[in-house]
């Protein structure tokens, strides 16, 4: 019992380990890639995207692979769940999902038209406006996160100090 | 756990700009070689 549950906690500790790496890597990427987009600095710029690129084919690639329920598993989100949370409030945020799957395919919409701009001149435009929208979606996706758990937080302290008060003034 | 992230990221941003200038240099269109190009120049 103690060892499965030893087992299960390393996994999750892993997978952690695995989901801050990734994000490091793509992060890393998407900010090299995005800071060298100049004539002057192409190679570099080629071999960030090729970085991102890759990142994001190995995220689908572990998606795909991933048993179903695993926290590796593709976001899914859904039209009906997201109905359901506003109603219950209760449960993962379903904006999480969502912006998971729009940084997916902004970002990799984004590194895979870049690569093949190389070749497909027309391309060029579009990977352009792809990558804004991708830093555009990136900053949502950090504003998101940072809300959500800076606001939890927040408020666990308002809460902490209202149930202090309260407490003080029964005595 | 935000901030480290961050941290993260810029690390891993360094690694891969590192990685990429040595990939640039190979090529030789790296951005920070303007004394090679004079020395090439000179030659």
């Amino acid at each position: 019992m103690t060892a499965s549950k030893g087992a299960a906690s390393l996994s999750t500790r892993s997978h952690h380990t695995l989901l801050k790496l990734w994000h490091a890597w793509v992060a890393g990427g998407f900010l090299v890639a995005y800071v060298t987009a100049d004539e002057d600095t192409y190679a570099m710029h080629l071999f960030a995207g090729y970085a991102v690129l890759a990142a994001i084919a190995a995220r689908v690639l572990a998606g795909l692979l991933a048993p179903a329920g695993s926290p590796r598993a593709f976001p899914r989100p859904s039209l009906s769940a997201t109905r359901t949370w506003l109603a219950t409030r209760r449960g993962r945020h379903p904006l999480f999902a969502w912006l998971a799957l729009a940084l997916l395919a902004s970002v990799g919409l984004a590194a895979m038209s870049g690569a093949l701009a190389d070749g497909l001149t027309w391309l060029e435009k579009p990977h352009e406006a792809l990558a804004e929208l991708s830093l555009w979606v990136i900053g949502g996706h950090v504003a998101f996160v940072a809300t959500l758990y800076g606001g939890k937080r927040l408020m666990g302290r308002v809460a902490g100090w209202f149930s202090g008060q309260s407490r003080e003034s029964a005595r | 756990m935000l901030g480290k992230m961050l941290i993260h990221g810029l690390v891993a941003a360094i690694l891969i700009g590192s990685a990429a200038v040595v990939y640039a240099q190979a090529k030789g269109t790296a951005p920070l070689s303007p004394v090679l190009e004079q020395t090439h120049d000179r030659k």
